[in-house]
């Protein structure tokens, strides 16, 4: 949000020239203009604050982990980075990101930075999702896996690779899945999250 | 032999592209207009028709901002309520050649023309800038929520006003996007459409005056 201020204050800068060069209607076309170009452009800015903020507000029990409100009854992966990785994409908070690519919101106040990418419902099998959803986002959310005895196993998801004794854990609604990526059967409205914990 | 035209244009290079196209259709339009129109509706309405086509696809990249609610609104006003129907109706049409033509088409001319109708139902109280101002910035919110009941085609009714609140700052826009218009085009649209002798006889020095204004 501190991102708009800049553009406001130029904006009430060019106000205040407009309004002592300018002479009475002139002066309104000059000052809508202003106006208007400074309203587009921080557009983008006004919208993701405003899906937050709405979110907030509409999500009263947060039974929906903080996701947008139309994703519920849809699938929903979601990838959260560590503390101490700094994601060159996302690193300002969780990326709420639909299935067509556009950005709903970010949320800043998201204790952990990440991606969810949301809105889908054709999938029924767990890795068919995880490659497909991240692709929307070309190569900013790159899954790399190798394969094992026991189906594919995730090594590194948006460029982190764990080492030592942790690794990505994968959760299933809410609880850490029993199964594999690979084998994984898939709800209508599956929330898949992936975080990186220890053993 | 050479793609001549497979270049890589951004997005500002194209909206400047878009808005010198628009700057010079509406000011050749309006020079044209001067030479050859002693107040001829068809010739008017031709005018308005073509203004708000191209103005809206070419503004189309900037979503929500738009002059064609402000020229369905004043023409309601200047004009009279048929008139900006069947301008709200062609323009919706003719645009949505080149923006997809859906059943939304139905919903965006229905919300000119009853904006139109707004304005001819007002037209003797809308005699200052601050009211034509006023009312486009109601039309905005008007005209959006009206377009937006389409989606109760797909999604429950349950699902409506989360969408309604989710689109207020893209409604802003268009409220932002028509008192600019408004400003802009109230005087020589206003003088376009008062142009029909029979205006001009029943106007009065006074009254022309204050509809320029």
């Amino acid at each position: 949000m501190s991102e708009i201020l800049p553009v406001i204050f130029t904006a009430l800068a060019l106000t205040a020239f407009a309004g002592t060069i300018f002479q009475s209607k002139n002066r309104l076309k000059a000052i809508s203009v202003i106006w208007l170009v400074t309203l587009i452009i921080s557009t983008p800015i006004i919208n993701s604050e405003w899906n937050r903020i709405n979110n907030l507000l509409l999500d009263e029990e947060k039974s929906h982990y903080g996701l947008p409100k139309e994703w519920e009854d849809k699938q929903v992966m979601c990838v959260h980075f560590p503390d101490d990785y700094t994601s060159s994409e996302f690193n300002d908070g969780r990326h709420h990101i639909s299935s067509n690519g556009e950005t709903i919101f970010i949320d800043t106040y998201w204790n952990e930075s990440g991606v969810c990418l949301g809105g889908f419902s054709e999938y029924s099998n767990g890795f068919d999702f995880l490659l497909n959803s991240t692709n929307i986002l070309d190569n900013k959310l790159l899954v790399n896996y190798t394969e094992s005895s026991f189906g594919p196993y995730v090594t590194s998801i948006g460029g982190f690779t764990p080492t030592g004794n942790s690794y990505w854990a994968l959760y299933h609604n809410g609880a850490m899945s029993m199964v594999g990526i690979g084998d994984l059967e898939l709800n209508s409205n599956s929330i898949i999250l992936w975080q990186v914990d220890t053993w | 032999m050479p793609a001549y035209h497979v270049f890589e244009m951004s997005n500002l290079a194209g909206l400047l592209l878009n808005l010198f196209l628009l700057g010079v259709i509406s000011w050749n339009l309006i020079m044209i207009e001067k030479r050859v129109n002693q107040g001829q509706k068809f010739i008017i309405l031709s005018i308005c028709a073509i203004f708000g086509i191209a103005g809206r696809i070419l503004l189309s990249p900037i979503p929500n901002v738009q002059p064609v609610t402000v020229i369905v609104l004043l023409a309601g006003i200047r004009m009279g309520a048929k008139e900006s129907i069947f301008l709200s109706s062609i323009i919706a049409l003719f645009s949505n050649l080149i923006l997809g033509h859906g059943i939304w088409t139905f919903y965006q001319a229905a919300a000119w023309s009853l904006i139109g109708c707004l304005g001819a139902f007002f037209s003797d109280k809308l005699n200052t800038l601050n009211k034509l101002i006023f009312i486009s910035i109601l039309s905005a919110f008007l005209f959006n929520w009206i377009v937006s009941i389409s989606i109760l085609h797909s999604v429950g009714f349950e699902l409506f006003l989360p969408y309604i609140v989710a689109g207020i700052p893209y409604d802003l826009l268009h409220a932002v996007g028509n008192v600019t218009f408004m400003i802009w085009l109230s005087s020589p649209l206003s003088e376009i459409m008062s142009r029909n002798e029979s205006n001009i006889m029943l106007l009065g020095e006074v009254e022309n005056e204050q509809i320029l204004l």
